[in-house]
């Protein structure tokens, strides 16, 4: 018994990523397909294999106190989280959410991280210890919403880089069963020295430029940031109108070749909407720029849907892990508002005959488009986004 | 109103794996052998409560297992024996969803993964243990033992978090994603968190009263189908801005639950913190004269999965005393609290 899937209203949203802080920035930076990645300022990375990261610009602190000054005492993550939200409830003025669903992969690990060398040092660990209670992935997202005098309570989503994406996709079903009217979700992750260093050891980040979808690929940037989303029942504007998830068992990191995983969860957000493959006007893919996610994901945008414009704007802005689902759909709002594709930067020669966006966004008034996004464990999700009059 | 089926129950407990047996040891009050877990620089110990090895080691030796930590151990077992007790064929695991709660994860690689950066250098990290640090692996795990193929979510947070994870499975169900859908949560032990939840005063450390830290894991079957016990309420909970809130929030909880029921048991999260109060006040006030068991006080504190723990023993006392209806409650460290109410035998139609 499938119960039909009503569509999901967008009535605001914020987004924080190294293309800018807020929309505004952001969609001038889409709209020049600006490369955001840059040297690691945040940590040291002599040693590894990568350097560079797509990082939130320095001004993020200012902009955080902007909107309420003892955020100037609060982590990086949980000043992402606030400056998306504020930029969100800006855009819907009134909006108290009955639920709150955030995804991420690594929740507030520079405080984890921060307390260990405290304890492994020897040293006093008590200021550490007072700040480690702020390492649950719920903490960030509290304080952001104590500005606002919200109790509601928080879901957090760790399905690893299919975060975001899950995130909406939940917030979406809860909506769907009538269980809560207003939804804030979205996803947020900050880029810590372990995970940094994870990526690295796997070689799954590259010394190189992200270059998804091209043949000369060699791997990922990691990147940060945050996106919310005001989420309501509703048919008009932006919405989202499918959510497909699968699960991927083959491997706890690597997808399966034949792109199944992908498929099915592609497939499923199609079904959910009621719409055909051939309607989307555009699919802002997962794409890594790793070589097994890319193929793996290549040959399923090719079985389903193989006319669409693609890209990954992850050679822009880097991997934003939890909150790059949150980020990516964001950038999929802007491309249905503002009438333009954006872009997959430094690319030159494609492995797949995939019509790649390449390297300039492309002027496209589309009207349906996708959003995928895959992780670690097998966890793959796709959301539909649709403009609707 | 959102409600399911309870099809099926599996727990890994310090006291064992057997359902009725761990039930038996909680109601006789028989606790389990507390063992020391050391901080290697301060050589400083706190009382812990580990599962016996043998109890996993099914589990353990699966070839994908193999590397992984002990959280995913124990989340397969309980999975699988969920699953087993729920007569799940390959048919209805291929309508089932999953749900995974977890409060640290997997907590031991992570913590060795880092130690071998601030030690070695930042290039020094292992491959081999990087890929279990995410949250996500003991419900990849779960997954591939069992075949499911859809909807598989983790939801991270304290104690609250399984019963968030209860919700969600309900609204899954409503929503007719899945016919099936398995709710597991699972913790391991590591000195970091044992370093942490001390210093917080969340568990036994020498200076208070509290319960020791334990491992473990727990794991529900909810079906759409109808059964003898069902999950017949769930509250969202509330966010608690402080600690001071916590009550005020309960309170509310309660006073949306529990109209029209005849609760005659309570399983509580209490564990001999500064966290029962509200707890205790909110039932004083309530449920005056109700049956209060707390598992934690036998089993250990292992956040989600105690809270998970919570909910089998509700079905479990609820079979044995014949009927009715068990109010759980969750009252998490990070201050999200959440409520449900069980019932069994069929008195609400």
């Amino acid at each position: 018994m499938q119960v039909a899937f009503p569509a999901v209203e967008i009535t605001g949203f914020g987004c924080v990523s190294p293309l800018g802080i807020g929309l505004r920035q952001t969609t001038e930076n889409l709209r020049h397909s600006r490369d955001g990645i840059t040297p690691v300022r945040l940590f040291r990375v002599s040693k590894c294999h990568s350097k560079t990261a797509g990082q939130v610009e320095e001004s993020l602190p200012a902009t955080a106190a902007s909107i309420t000054p003892r955020s100037r005492r609060w982590t990086r993550a949980a000043q992402m989280i606030l400056a998306a939200l504020a930029e969100a409830l800006a855009a819907r003025p009134g909006f108290v959410p009955d639920c709150i669903v955030m995804g991420t992969t690594s929740g507030e690990m520079l405080l984890g991280e921060e307390f260990y060398r405290a304890l492994a040092s020897g040293s006093p660990a008590w200021s550490a210890a007072r700040r480690v209670r702020a390492y649950v992935p719920h903490e960030p997202v509290m304080q952001a919403m104590s500005v606002f005098h919200f109790d509601s309570p928080i879901r957090i989503v760790s399905n690893a880089c299919a975060s975001g994406t899950s995130a909406l996709g939940l917030a979406c079903q809860i909506i769907r069963t009538g269980t809560a009217r207003r939804v804030l979700a979205g996803g947020y992750d900050a880029l810590s020295e372990l995970v940094f260093a994870g990526f690295d050891c796997l070689r799954a980040s590259t010394a190189d430029k992200c270059r998804p979808f091209d043949v000369d690929r060699t791997g990922l940037a990691l990147g940060e940031g945050a996106a919310i989303f005001c989420l309501e029942k509703g048919d008009s504007g932006l919405c989202i109108t499918g959510y497909g998830s699968s699960s991927d068992t083959h491997h706890l990191t690597q997808p399966h070749p034949s792109g199944c995983g992908p498929l099915s969860a592609m497939r499923r957000a199609l079904e959910t909407a009621g719409a055909e493959p051939a309607s989307v006007d555009y699919i802002n893919a997962h794409g890594t720029g790793t070589p097994l996610n890319d193929s793996s994901e290549a040959r399923a945008i090719l079985e389903l849907c193989p006319n669409a414009p693609v890209s990954s704007t992850k050679g822009m802005m880097g991997h934003a892990l939890g909150a790059a689902g949150a980020i990516e759909a964001a950038f999929c709002c802007i491309a249905l508002r503002e009438g333009f594709l954006p872009a997959n930067i430094n690319f030159a020669r494609s492995e797949f005959p995939l019509d790649i966006v390449a390297n300039e966004i492309r002027k496209v008034e589309a009207q349906r488009v996708i959003s995928n996004s895959f992780g670690f464990g097998g966890a793959n999700a796709a959301v539909l986004l649709e403009k609707r009059p | 109103m959102m409600t399911a089926s309870i099809v099926g129950m599996g727990w890994v407990t310090p006291l064992g794996r057997d359902l009725e047996a761990v039930w038996k040891d909680i109601r006789e009050n028989r606790h389990p052998d507390a063992s020391l877990m050391e901080n290697p620089v301060s050589k400083r110990g706190v009382p812990v409560l580990r599962v016996p090895e043998c109890l996993v080691r099914d589990t353990a030796t699966l070839p994908r297992l193999r590397r992984s930590s002990i959280i995913s151990h124990l989340a397969v077992a309980a999975a699988t024996d969920a699953a087993a007790s729920a007569g799940m064929t390959p048919e209805k695991l291929a309508r089932t969803a999953l749900i995974f709660a977890a409060s640290d994860g997997g907590v031991i690689y992570t913590r060795r993964f880092y130690a071998d950066l601030v030690e070695r250098g930042e290039g020094a990290g292992s491959p081999l243990l990087f890929p279990e640090t995410v949250y996500n692996a003991p419900a990849s795990h779960i997954a591939a033992r069992l075949g499911l193929q859809g909807d598989v979510l983790t939801l991270v947070g304290d104690a609250a978090t399984s019963l968030a994870a209860i919700r969600t499975g309900c609204e899954l169900l409503a929503a007719g994603e899945a016919d099936f859908c398995l709710v597991a949560a699972a913790q391991e032990l590591d000195w970091v968190t044992c370093e942490a939840y001390g210093r917080w005063g969340l568990i036994r450390d020498g200076s208070n009263h509290a319960s020791p830290f334990s491992e473990g894991a727990a794991a529900i079957v909810l079906a759409r189908e109808a059964s003898s016990c069902r999950v017949l309420a769930t509250h969202p909970g509330y966010s608690c801005p402080t600690e001071k809130d916590i009550e005020g929030r309960l309170d509310a909880i309660l006073t949306q639950l529990l109209p029209g029921l005849h609760v005659g048991l309570c399983i509580s999260g209490g564990s001999g913190t500064r966290l029962d109060l509200a707890e205790e006040h909110c039932l004083e006030r309530h449920l005056p004269s109700v049956q209060v068991i707390a598992p934690k006080s036998v089993l250990g504190e292992s956040l989600a999965c105690s809270a998970l723990q919570q909910v089998v023993t509700a079905v479990l006392a609820l079979r044995e005393s014949g009927g009715g209806d068990a109010l759980v409650i969750a009252t998490g460290y990070n201050r999200q609290v959440a409520g449900l109410i069980l019932t069994h035998g069929g008195s609400h139609g």
